[in-house]
């Protein structure tokens, strides 16, 4: 009785932070699909959503109003890193594109510390709906908001990738670009939708962190700048679901690896290492399409 | 024409030596102001500049004023180096005092020794920092001992018969745990399980999962206000029993605002007592409040200790470095101390004192428990 509590503890506790690295790495792998960009300072974006977050609840007070204004934010920084920086570069060689966006990360990195202060801020918080407490599972109400809004995310952005034009515009646009243009279709309007919607999601991945760990401090993008690499290649690079299922399996066996064996590495190198074996067997990530030849 | 420029050159470098003026002493102090240790640097510059205020408004010492002079080390061993090097060679200061944990105080400390410049470690409590140094003196509590004293509080005011250890695994926390596992069982009590986690991990609830099955009495968790703030919550979240024991790296106002009402009933070990009824300790904590708007912290009465035990030294050993040594380790029972008496210097020029426990009741930090039993508090 008492391990079956552990285990719905750990499952819990993994399938949260599974469900905060999908909300993070969709964006990311959303680009990379699309445009072939490796978009490192995402993890910025995602900082930006977390501060917006948390200054919005400041001022307000309203714990709601904190997700639209991180959105929103994103949404407008998403787009203008898109329309100012990577699309008079979207045809560069991968590499130069890949050190413009790391330059990026580290330029939006200190101006976030040169604003808000080299500390973490407490992001306190109270909600007026309960967590789930029947019998030996229990789950928090922040656990709640995280794991419910993103499943809600994710079927929206489901919903848009299968069943509207933007959707097939995007498809179209990742198999062949030239073609999509050829035919008419307006691709760097579709490219600039793709950066908004990315964005928007690391905007309320961003809050849904501060709120669950309640804190924001502007190093929290620093881990996601690298860790969010072994998502996607554990996804297969630009699979979007395969990030999700490759984000919720990463969440569920750091938590079960760490319960049972503690951290005989730091959480992130078993991180790393998961993607090592994967990429030994399985080249092209665990829903990765199999190697053209 | 080359000449002139050259005698030129030679008079504008000899211009700051003659401009240290006869009315003022330098004291240098490296601390880090950026980085991730920036907050805990902030609050011992903080104490260190409100000991100069001090000292400066009772007269100063022997007459002359103390002119602290100060720089970042973002607690790297590296920086520290460098800024070490620039207080020697170019501010050329009589002595030194280090807001600053143990990594840069280790990597500065051999330099000051070399050049016979007197050096206070007030926050580095790394056992290493004073050995076989003559000009290095450690006014730090060594981390093995709180974590004795924390053994003794643990069974005495708590009654715990079992225990768990949370332990951060870098030098501070493995060397406070060892103290608390070396005393446990003398004081009775059994340690049920150890747990190990990384620094600046956020998410600890697969171990305190674990820990709740154990069920503790109490749970020793080393780690600094962060981790603290993250472990506290999430125990409290999962419902963990056990009473949480943590140390001096929980001590500062930033646990309260991260951690909110889970931090209620934590009790630390730690050096200042909010409580003391110590002129010194009272005068430190009211003025502090007044000039800086927050309460004061550990870190913050440290950095004031060791700017108080120079200046001690500089009055009674001028400008000869090992008279001010000489002046500062025969000191007994000094009273100007914010974190307690310095009760007197052992071996190896390490200040003993008394280890004090505070509970936090509504979010402040209230006396809970004291020792000064020789066993336990010298190393």
């Amino acid at each position: 009785m008492e391990s079956v509590e552990k285990i719905l503890e750990n499952w819990v506790t993994g399938i949260t932070l599974g469900s905060i690295y999908a909300l993070i790495s969709i964006g990311m792998t959303m680009v990379y699909g699309l445009i072939k960009i490796l978009h490192v300072a995402h993890a910025s974006v995602y900082v930006l959503g977390a501060f917006l977050g948390f200054a919005t609840y400041s001022l307000t007070g309203n714990i709601w109003l904190a997700f639209p204004a991180a959105m929103a934010g994103c949404a407008l920084a998403g787009y203008l890193i898109y329309s100012y920086i990577y699309q008079r570069v979207q045809d560069a060689r991968a590499d130069i594109t890949f050190i413009i966006s790391l330059g990026l990360f580290m330029a939006m990195g200190d101006a976030f510390r040169l604003i808000a202060g080299p500390y973490s801020l407490s992001f306190r918080h109270t909600f007026f709906f309960p967590g789930i407490q029947s019998g030996i599972l229990k789950i928090t109400p922040e656990q709640l908001l995280v794991i419910g809004s993103s499943v809600f995310l994710m079927g929206a952005i489901w919903w848009v990738v299968n069943k509207t034009r933007t959707g097939l515009a995007w498809k179209a646009s990742a198999q062949d670009r030239e073609v999509a243009m050829g035919l008419g279709l307006k691709v760097n309007y579709y490219f600039g939708l793709n950066f908004i919607f990315g964005s928007a999601l690391a905007g309320i991945a961003g809050v849904l962190v501060g709120i669950y760990y309640v804190q924001v401090n502007p190093n929290m993008g620093f881990l996601w700048s690298y860790k969010v690499f072994v998502v996607m290649v554990l996804g297969g690079l630009g699979n979007v679901l395969g990030t999700v299922i490759a984000s919720y399996f990463l969440g569920v066996a750091e938590t079960f690896i760490i319960s049972y064996f503690g951290y005989f590495l730091p959480r992130d190198s078993i991180a790393f290492i998961l993607m090592i074996i994967v990429l030994i067997f399985m080249p092209s990530g665990v829903m990765g399409r199999r190697q053209r030849i | 024409m080359r000449g002139i420029v050259i005698s030129l050159c030679a008079i504008l470098l000899l211009v700051p030596v003659f401009a240290f003026g006869a009315d003022e002493i330098k004291v240098g102090y490296h601390v880090p102001l950026t980085g991730w240790a920036a907050a805990d640097g902030q609050s011992s510059l903080r104490g260190a500049q409100l000991a100069v205020k001090f000292i400066n408004a009772a007269g100063g010492v022997n007459g002359k004023k103390i002119n602290l002079i100060y720089y970042d080390d973002r607690c790297e061993a590296k920086d520290a180096i460098t800024v070490a090097r620039k207080l020697i060679e170019s501010d050329k200061v009589v002595g030194v005092v280090s807001g600053s944990y143990s990594t840069p105080t280790r990597a500065a400390a051999p330099i000051f020794n070399q050049s016979k410049v007197p050096y206070i470690s007030t926050i580095g409590t790394h056992p290493e920092i004073p050995i076989d140094r003559k000009y290095v003196v450690q006014v730090a509590v060594m981390s093995e001992i709180h974590g004795k004293a924390g053994a003794k509080m643990a069974q005495e005011k708590l009654k715990a018969k079992t225990a768990c250890l949370l332990i951060m695994d870098n030098d501070f926390g493995m060397a406070v745990t060892d103290g608390f596992r070396k005393m446990a069982p003398t004081f009775g009590i059994k340690i049920l399980k150890e747990y190990k986690y990384p620094l600046g991990e956020k998410d600890f609830r697969s171990l305190l999962s674990n820990i709740k099955q154990d069920n503790p009495d109490v749970l020793w968790a080393s780690g600094y206000y962060e981790e603290a703030a993250q472990i506290c919550r999430q125990a409290k979240e999962l419902g963990v029993k056990a009473t949480i024991i943590g140390q001096e790296g929980y001590d500062s106002p930033k646990l309260f605002e991260l951690g909110g009402d889970a931090v209620n009933g934590v009790v630390i070990t730690t050096s200042l007592d909010r409580d003391s009824t110590r002129a010194a300790t009272k005068k430190f904590l009211a003025e502090y409040l007044k000039d800086y708007k927050i309460a004061g912290d550990q870190v913050a009465a440290q950095g004031f200790d060791g700017v108080i035990t120079m200046a001690t030294g500089l009055r009674k050993g001028g400008n000869d470095p090992d008279k001010i040594v000489a002046a500062i380790t025969e000191l007994k029972n000094f009273e100007d101390a914010a974190t307690g008496p310095i009760m007197y210097f052992a071996e190896n020029r390490v200040a003993i004192r008394p280890i004090v426990a505070q509970m936090v009741k509504n979010l402040a930090f209230r006396s809970f428990f004291i020792t000064n039993d020789k066993a336990l508090i010298t190393p």
